[in-house]
């Protein structure tokens, strides 16, 4: 430190004052040129896209309706007209398996929206508020917390009753304590940002503080646990299905025609085959699109 | 004439829970400090790492709320107040931070930070607060462009001027900087500085100003106060520490200070001060400088000294050795004068 009264400076004449306006690298494009490095990443990413696609555009790509009947086909192979092969009552399963994905997107996007509404208010106050309040929470996601998440669920989605709705309900429900925890957590940390000083000492109001500065900085966790949360509820919804919890006939879901397979495992394998590799496909590209997402935006793996 | 700032016995004590089980010992952060600051003027605030002087910062600005003690601020005692009361008060005071990295928003544009208090005290409608914010920038040696820059885009200089033009955006009559050159590079530090002081004479707000470094704190002060462990031991105006400092926490502190002529740097006497503070948990007895002074005696661990005037009321000091004259305890230098080269 040498300061000099004498040599005084003008202020700024020491540091570059360029600015290009327009030319500010966007922390977007950063963050998409990162994750393009990661091959396994986009691969996933682009997977998931084909599933979103299939899911949006299941009545459109589907060559029959899933409740179509081939009496003259019933356990037909894969090839030639119905290039899944039919079911036991004579329906193509290529069809059932891209309707099947719109129930299972729906469930598991919706699931994980329901539990990002329920738990970040939640999550907000027990972190930034703490005490008797985050007790009180925080002591009710313990309780909550003991059992498995898919317990819960399959206890909740039985006492709702079966329907796409309550899966969803159940499955949102279900990860509600564990995401609560994850958001308080990370609300703990950025509270004691100096910037949340810095807008306390500018006046600003706790709602301020949070919508403005917490929960700005709290996306970047949102968003990896979300594409965390799919993929769980994806192979969820396929679960509570399977046994019968789920979807009602004659809607397909992947969990129901797995279901349906089982009693036809040594006449008409490809029942299995084909729903099970799609639950599969799917939940390994949300996870590998997940890291890649974790990769660039979490800011525990690397900063 | 009301000063700006009148702090009386400000107290900091944080509970933490110590070893095993749930004994909790208390750690003494701040213990009784008093300050005043008239308008318009500059005082330092130094000591060292650990002496509790940030805290004294955030006490005042109520970010940590003060275990007892008043803070007045133009006359309004502010520990009184409820968050709600004060938020509207906060007009008066506002403060820039150490790190310019972690106090700047990163999902905000530095134009929207800088904006931020015009906005929560709802100065001005959206035109004319952008306008403000236009020449804030200007003001503080930033181009107005910068505005549409996120603060990762930009050096810590650069930054630590966007939280001065925060700091700054609705004139308040005090502003606290919290070692606001203690973070950046030696090269920007110096225009910071000198950005500060024009700005203050510019502007004329007070000004606590909290460092470490002497050679800032002696730049910008118009007075200077040193704290040692929690307490004020020292405080005079700039020229008058400087010449003449009484406490020898002060002396050692001042002989640390490098002059540029490295031949009289070689030749000055400089006093080394064993060990290290002492925990604020368990401070010791009587003065809490006496572990490291070296003329301590044995009535130093008896009573603590209190800040008693030492030349007027201008200069106050801490320590049971000064002479009833006010002349400050001789202290034998502790290094050997280097040899010549």
């Amino acid at each position: 430190m040498a300061v000099d009264p004498s040599a005084r400076v003008d202020p700024g004449s020491l540091e570059p004052r360029v600015a290009v306006p327009g030319k500010g690298r966007s922390r977007r494009a950063q963050v998409w040129r990162r994750f393009r490095r990661n091959k396994t990443a986009l691969v996933g990413l682009t997977c998931v896209v084909l599933f979103v696609l299939a899911a949006l555009f299941a009545p459109v790509l589907a060559p029959f309706t899933y409740n179509q009947n081939f009496f003259e086909a019933v356990l037909a192979p894969p090839g030639g007209e119905h290039l899944m092969g039919t079911d036991d009552l004579g329906r193509d399963i290529y069809s059932r398996v891209l309707h099947g994905a719109r129930v299972s997107m729906q469930a598991a996007v919706m699931a994980t929206v329901l539990a990002m509404v329920v738990s970040l208010p939640l999550g907000l106050v027990a972190g930034y508020y703490r005490g008797a309040i985050d007790s009180v929470i925080m002591r009710l996601v313990d309780a909550l917390l003991a059992f498995p998440f898919i317990i819960l669920a399959i206890a909740l989605a039985a006492i709702l009753g079966p329907s796409l709705m309550n899966v969803t309900i159940a499955l949102g429900v279900g990860s509600v304590p564990s995401l609560i925890r994850i958001i308080r957590g990370e609300v703990l940390g950025l509270r004691e940002e100096d910037y949340v000083d810095g807008a306390i000492a500018s006046g600003a109001t706790d709602v301020s503080v949070l919508s403005r500065h917490i929960v700005p900085n709290l996306m970047n966790t949102l968003l990896v646990q979300a594409t965390v949360m799919i993929p769980g509820n994806i192979i969820g919804e396929a679960t509570l299905s399977y046994l019968g919890l789920g979807v009602q006939l004659p809607r397909p879901s992947w969990g129901v025609m797995l279901n349906a397979a089982q009693q036809n495992l040594s006449s008409g394998p490809w029942m299995l085959v084909f729903p099970g590799a799609a639950i599969c496909i799917a939940t390994l590209a949300f996870n590998l699109f997940g890291d890649g997402v974790r990769d660039v935006l979490d800011p525990k793996t690397h900063r | 004439m009301t000063p700006v700032l009148e702090v009386t016995d400000l107290v900091k004590h944080f509970r933490v829970r110590s070893g095993l089980g749930d004994s909790t010992a208390v750690v003494r952060a701040v213990d009784g400090v008093s300050l005043r600051i008239d308008r318009g003027e500059v005082l330092g605030l130094v000591g060292e790492s650990g002496s509790g002087k940030s805290t004294v910062a955030k006490c005042i600005m109520r970010l940590i709320e003060p275990t007892s003690g008043t803070v007045r601020l133009n006359g309004t005692d502010i520990t009184g107040l409820s968050r709600r009361q004060f938020r509207a008060l906060r007009r008066e005071v506002h403060m820039v931070f150490q790190d310019p990295y972690s106090s700047l928003n990163p999902r905000m544009t530095c134009g929207q930070i800088a904006e931020e208090p015009l906005r929560h005290h709802r100065i001005g409608r959206r035109v004319a607060r952008s306008e403000r914010v236009g020449d804030l920038f200007e003001k503080v040696g930033l181009n107005p462009q910068m505005r549409a820059r996120y603060p990762h885009e930009l050096s810590g200089g650069q930054r630590q001027r966007v939280g001065l033009a925060r700091a700054l955006a609705v004139e308040p009559s005090l502003l606290i900087a919290d070692e606001p050159i203690s973070a950046l590079d030696v090269s920007v530090q110096a225009s910071i500085v000198n950005l500060l002081l024009e700005l203050q004479q510019d502007m004329g707000f007070s000004c606590l100003f909290v460092a470490h470094d002497l050679a800032a704190v002696e730049f910008v002060s118009d007075r200077i106060a040193v704290m040692y462990l929690g307490k004020i031991v020292e405080t005079t105006d700039r020229q008058r520490l400087f010449a003449e400092p009484r406490m020898p926490y002060t002396q050692a502190l001042l002989s640390a200070v490098p002059v540029p002529d490295p031949v009289e740097q070689r030749q000055r006497e400089r006093i080394l001060l064993p060990g290290e503070m002492p925990s604020p948990i368990n401070p010791p007895s009587g003065c809490s400088f006496r572990t490291r002074c070296p003329i301590a005696e044995p009535q130093c661990a008896e009573a603590e000294p209190l800040l008693a005037e030492v030349d007027g009321d201008a200069h106050l000091a801490a320590c049971h050795l000064i002479g009833p004259a006010g002349e400050a305890p001789k202290i034998r230098s502790t290094v050997e004068r280097a040899p010549p080269p």
